[in-house]
């Protein structure tokens, strides 16, 4: 077989040639070929190995829909799964065959062909259920290591990008019908997006050789005319090499855009754009698809779809064979014998399943007048030949086998609208007994289906279409257009899914999905065993699944299978073509969303001194929280930690508390929707004054906690746990505006418009009275839990008394442009009291120590007030508050809940784990009855041995007894349940 | 300060001030801002009223921005003080807590179309609106004041969202 060139065509730049390696081996192309067109320029055949049978494939289409040409390209990250029909060679391009070792030309797995007979449908699921135990560590194993085309790419920072459009009109598809639609709208003042997946306007106009001219005019210089117009309009774009993957909900389009064809992409440049539209109506003009039949051996290197091999011609210049066998059951082969006689080159035979007297006499003609061989109501039987086509045999309408000597075999089975897009967007197919095939029926959305895309294969009907389609589109009427054809206008087929095996043999296989391996022995096998519902078929085959999803095959599936369940295909039904429409890289999915972008981060106004100051940072929910300060380089977190603790309730320590939530609550109703939201009662508190509080779900369940400061009975300050902020904000208003319309209450979110610093130690107030000269901290002009507002650099300080450590202690709310400064006064005063800064890790530690609970690690949403230990937080004259109700059933009042209790080793040196079980016996073989698990644990040098918080059943009943708690180190250790409060349980040191 | 100018794109990094004020449109609260900063409260959500160097924007039914342009002269916290007089209303300094962004320039839709599936079209978005919409993944507002959007969000996400912005423009 020879490949010889077609110098006739625009596309390729022949003075160019271009440089790549495939498998190793340096070829020469020219630029704008494919990897395709320039290895078949260079007589390759043989591109890769299939999936399951590892069977030597070639290139089957010369498009998107390629089921067996994919590659992986080792100059670009080692891309895999590329397809060679549309990947464009450039200079240096490295492209490496996929699923084949050692090499393609001899692959060690192709082994899996000799035994195909035992891979029947279904193999995977029969084969590997027994013995049990093999399935975790010798099938699965296997089995994922042999699974898979090709190898995932090396880690490499994506260089795509992502747009996001909102149109009127999207046409997807730059084709005949998509440019007559354009032209259509181009005088109205929609805004219109033109999608085109190739690098060039025109569709089948440009790729095939059936259209010759457009109004009496070359159909390159009408495109290029045209096009030029469309172009210098405002409110149409054209976005070239750009393929429409996804149709999403209300007219969400994705496409994805690449802006590196034939070049090598370069670091710093984009190379793919992910496009996001929205529009108002899509309109689908995005044509169709050729598909196979199914005979022996189909899959051979040497077969190729008609069109495609047209495609090769006329758009890459190159011809594949210059005298191949063309096998077909419909008109539309007419172009390509047309085009290979104006190219000199004859084809060896032809062969048709139709009758004579169905046959175009156009065709017919040609063919008598230039001698080539015809074949009428015949069919390929199969085809032979060790790693290509060797000879081919045609079964003629008596049943003689005629044996062609010939290397390559194009095929037509018919035309389907390409669906796919349609049914993403949910819209219903209907069956065209015509044209046998689905077709768009009714859309589901704004989608409008043009030309061949809504199963209209009559040239002479596409403009009618048109004008009817988008009259409701105030649009300009098109005229009808000249055409002058190289096709007949009409296209006309003949049902054949698939001929008739001459040589049965267990190992003769006639596929129907090439990409996954599928034959049509396959889907007579499942149905057997009961699959005879389509989408349980699919399943049970893995035919039109993948990244394929059945685009030349689909429909011949169906059409087999309602063959022998002898129902309609029409009730056989379709399966759901699953977006996108080809892959897309992750790469392009992650756009710029990686590493400094993956996901916000919040910093705090004074995170720069944390910085410089040796914070390790840990993340809650989006913020960067100083985790612990490294004192020196070698410290880890188990010592910064067990030093800033021991050091906090010795001297003093401040945390940077700023990622508080903290709410502002006013109105003049702002006191009663204060008593509903918590559980606490605020009536009576003093103005000035806080309040520890608690907030309830409907449930009764705790949902948050936090400090109430109140100014006064109309307005209040609220704080909120740093995680529970937007929660806790988003649920005050919903029921300030939903449930309680009638209270005059307005809230706002002040967390960002305060920095938050918690000081705390002994030596606390010795340090606040150096920073606030004017301000008298004792314990009689400034109690526990007042508040009040102070002047600091002329700006205002609110200071309250309070403390999460169970030290001494003051949250200090000031602006953020002072922050800094406050902050480092503290230090600067602080420096002789031997004030440090702390982190989280730190602040867990100590609350633990002192039985505070943190919302969210020591409940979890199934805990009440009760459990918690905290009953006294509960207003009990209150008429009401959101949770009251709920706290009172049957299983919120059951006394055997799980409640918080404190445990502590018996053994010091035992170290409780967070998370582990509380058990009753040492021993922790399974079945275990498990009382509850460790909600917070740590390691407390403040009392020389660890200890933990944990729910577990009846716990305050449990106070005093021991237990057990499991351990990933030894099992299970003895622990002593006591109350949840290790330090200074008569808060001296609170209030001292 | 000037945070990137490139490719018709020039974003400008201000120090505004902003007062958010929560209340119903009653005659009292219109005549209290119009008393305050001279300016009208918009009729209908999303709206801006623009004043040489104040606007005030509905955000919500009950939710009111007003943004100083400039430098102004009027004392913030006094005024936040004499709204709160009314117990009815609340009314809090946001200054500190937002950043402000200035974006200009032809292609800046072109560039925020990078980091917003936010619809910018004329018929969509008018000149003199407001919306919250998320740009980078951040909670923001956007202002359209004509030839300039006006962006803002919490301070904590100001780092994120400037180098997202200047990514966008670069890339």
């Amino acid at each position: 077989m020879t490949a010889q060139n077609n110098k006739d065509v625009t596309h390729i730049a022949f003075h160019q040639s271009i440089n790549f390696t495939f498998d190793g081996v340096k070829y020469r192309g020219f630029k704008g070929d494919t990897i395709a067109s320039a290895l078949i320029r260079n007589n390759v055949r043989v591109v890769g190995r299939s999936f399951k049978y590892h069977r030597p494939r070639g290139i089957y289409t010369c498009g998107i829909e390629e089921p067996n040409a994919l590659v992986q390209i080792l100059s670009e990250h080692n891309e895999p799964n590329t397809r060679a029909t549309i990947k464009q060679i450039y200079e240096g391009l490295e492209v490496e065959s996929q699923n084949c070792w050692p090499s393609l030309e001899n692959d060690l797995g192709s082994i899996n062909s000799l035994l195909s007979p035992l891979f029947s449908a279904g193999f995977y699921n029969k084969t590997f259920m027994r013995p049990r135990g093999f399935w975790k560590k010798v099938y699965e194993p296997l089995i994922r290591k042999a699974a898979g085309l090709g190898k995932p790419p090396k880690p490499f920072r994506t260089t795509s990008t992502q747009l996001h459009h909102h149109v009127d009109v999207v046409i997807v598809g730059g084709g005949l019908s998509g440019l007559l639609a354009a032209k259509s709208l181009a005088k109205t003042e929609l805004k219109i997006l033109i999608i085109e997946q190739d690098g060039f306007l025109g569709g089948i106009l440009k790729n095939s050789n059936k259209i010759s001219t457009i109004e009496n005019k070359d159909n390159k210089l009408w495109i290029k005319e045209l096009e030029k117009k469309l172009e210098g309009l405002e409110n149409i774009k054209i976005l070239k090499n750009t393929l429409a993957t996804t149709y999403n909900y209300i007219n969400h389009l994705i496409a994805i855009e690449d802006r590196t064809t034939g070049t090598l992409p370069l670091d710093g440049n984009v190379d793919q754009i992910l496009h996001k539209i929205r529009a108002d109506h899509i309109i689908l003009a995005n044509g169709h698809i050729e598909r196979l039949v199914s005979f022996r051996n189909n899959d051979l290197p040497g077969i190729m779809l008609a069109g495609s091999f047209e495609k090769f011609i006329q758009r890459y210049g190159v011809i594949p064979e210059t005298n191949p066998v063309i096998f077909s059951n419909n008109s539309s082969c007419l172009s390509l014998i047309k085009k290979l006689i104006d190219l000199n080159c004859k084809p060896q035979a032809y062969v048709d399943s139709r009758s004579g007297d169905k046959i175009e006499p156009e065709l017919l003609k040609i063919i008598h007048k230039k001698n080539i061989p015809l074949f009428t109501n015949a069919h390929i039987e199969g085809c032979d030949g060790k790693k290509q086509v060797q000879e081919i045999s045609v079964r003629d309408a008596e049943g003689i086998i005629t044996k062609l000597k010939s290397k390559m075999l194009c095929v037509s089975g018919g035309f389907n609208p390409d669906v796919h897009l349609f049914t993403q967007s949910k819209g219903v197919l209907s069956w065209d007994d015509e044209y046998l095939t689905f077709k768009p029926d009714k859309s589901f959305q704004n989608t409008i289906v043009l030309g061949s895309n809504a199963g209209i294969f009559q040239y002479s009907k596409i403009v009618n279409d048109i004008n009817t389609k988008l009259s409701f589109l105030d649009h300009e009427p098109l005229l009808e257009i000249d055409l002058t054809l190289n096709d007949t206008d009409k296209y006309s087929i003949e049902k054949l899914w698939e001929t008739k095996h001459e040589k049965e043999s267990r190992w003769s296989k006639s596929f129907i999905d090439l990409q996954n391996d599928v034959t049509t022995k396959d889907l007579r096998q499942g149905i057997q065993e009961g699959f005879d519902r389509i989408e349980h078929l699919k399943r049970f085959t893995t035919n039109s699944m993948g990244t394929d999803q059945g685009k030349i095959s689909s429909i011949n599936a169906l059409g087999i299978v309602s063959e022998i369940l002898d129902k309609k295909v029409s009730e056989v039904g379709t399966t759901i073509y699953r977006p996108p429409y080809a892959p897309l890289s992750f790469a392009s999915i992650a756009g710029r969303g990686t590493y400094d972008f993956y996901d916000p981060e919040r910093k705090t106004s004074i995170h720069e001194w944390h910085k410089k100051n040796g914070a390790i940072f840990e993340d809650v929910g989006q913020w960067k929280r100083p985790w612990y300060f490294k004192s020196h380089p070698e410290e880890n977190l188990y010592e910064a930690v067990q030093r800033e603790a021991v050091h906090v309730r010795k001297y003093a320590g401040v945390l940077d508390g700023s990622t508080l939530g903290k709410i502002e609550i006013k109105g003049s109703d702002a006191l009663e929707f204060m008593n509903l939201m918590y559980t606490n009662n605020f009536s009576k508190m003093k103005p000035m004054s806080a309040r520890y509080a608690l907030m309830l779900g409907e449930d009764g369940m705790v949902m948050d906690d936090g400090i109430i400061s109140k100014i006064n009975d109309k307005h209040f300050i609220a704080t909120t746990t740093t995680g529970g902020a937007a929660k806790v904000l988003s649920h005050m208003e919903e029921f300030a505006q939903t449930e309680w319309p009638h209270l005059n209450v307005f809230l706002n979110s002040i967390t960002e418009q305060f920095c938050t610093f918690n000081i705390s130690g002994p030596n606390t107030r010795l340090i606040m009275e150096k920073v606030f000269k004017d301000i008298k901290f004792d314990n009689e002009n400034f109690p526990f839990m007042t508040f009040g507002n102070f002047t600091y650099l002329k700006s205002t300080v609110r200071i309250l008394r309070a403390s999460f450590t169970g030290e001494l202690g003051y949250e200090i709310y000031v602006r953020p442009s002072i922050a800094l400064k406050l902050w480092e006064d503290l230090f600067r005063f602080g420096k002789d009291e031997g004030l440090i800064a702390y982190g989280t890790e730190t602040m867990h530690l100590l609350r633990a120590e002192k039985g505070y609970i943190i919302v969210g690690q020591d409940t979890d949403g199934s805990v009440t007030p009760h459990d918690m230990d905290l009953e006294w937080m509960i207003g009990k004259n209150k008429k009401d508050f959101i949770g009251k109700r709920s706290l009172t059933r049957t299983d919120t009042i059951r006394s055997d809940r799980k409640q918080l209790v404190g445990i502590k080793p018996i053994d010091p040196n035992d170290i409780i784990e967070e998370g582990q079980h509380i058990i009753l016996t040492s021993s922790i073989k399974p079945p275990v009855k498990m009382l509850g698990h460790v909600t917070s644990s740590y390691v407390s040098p403040n009392l020389g041995h660890s200890f933990g918080m944990a729910v577990i059943k009846d716990g305050k009943k449990l106070i005093g007894s021991k237990a057990y708690v499991s351990s990933s180190s030894k099992g299970a250790f003895e622990i002593e349940i006591i109350k949840p409060i290790f330090i200074d349980e008569e808060n001296k040191r609170l209030v001292s | 300060m000037n945070l990137i100018s490139s490719n018709s794109v020039e974003i400008k990094e201000l120090n505004l001030h902003q007062i958010l004020i929560r209340g119903d449109h009653t005659p009292a609260l219109s005549q209290l801002v119009k008393s305050q900063f001279k300016i009208s409260l918009p009729k209908n959500n999303l709206e801006i009223e623009e004043d040489k160097n104040v606007i005030c924007s509905k955000s919500s039914f009950d939710q009111w921005n007003i943004i100083f342009l400039q430098d102004t002269k009027i004392k913030i916290d006094t005024v936040i003080d004499k709204i709160n007089e009314n117990e009815k209303l609340l009314a809090t300094n946001y200054s500190e807590g937002q950043i402000y962004l200035e974006v200009t320039g032809d292609n800046k839709i072109a560039v925020l179309n990078k980091i917003t599936h936010f619809d910018f079209r004329e018929q969509k978005f008018p000149s003199l609106t407001s919306a919250q919409t998320l740009i980078g993944r951040v909670d923001c507002s956007i202002y359209n004041l004509k030839n300039k959007m006006l962006i803002t969000c919490n301070k904590s996400f100001g780092d994120h969202l400037k180098n997202q912005l200047i990514d966008a423009i670069k890339f």
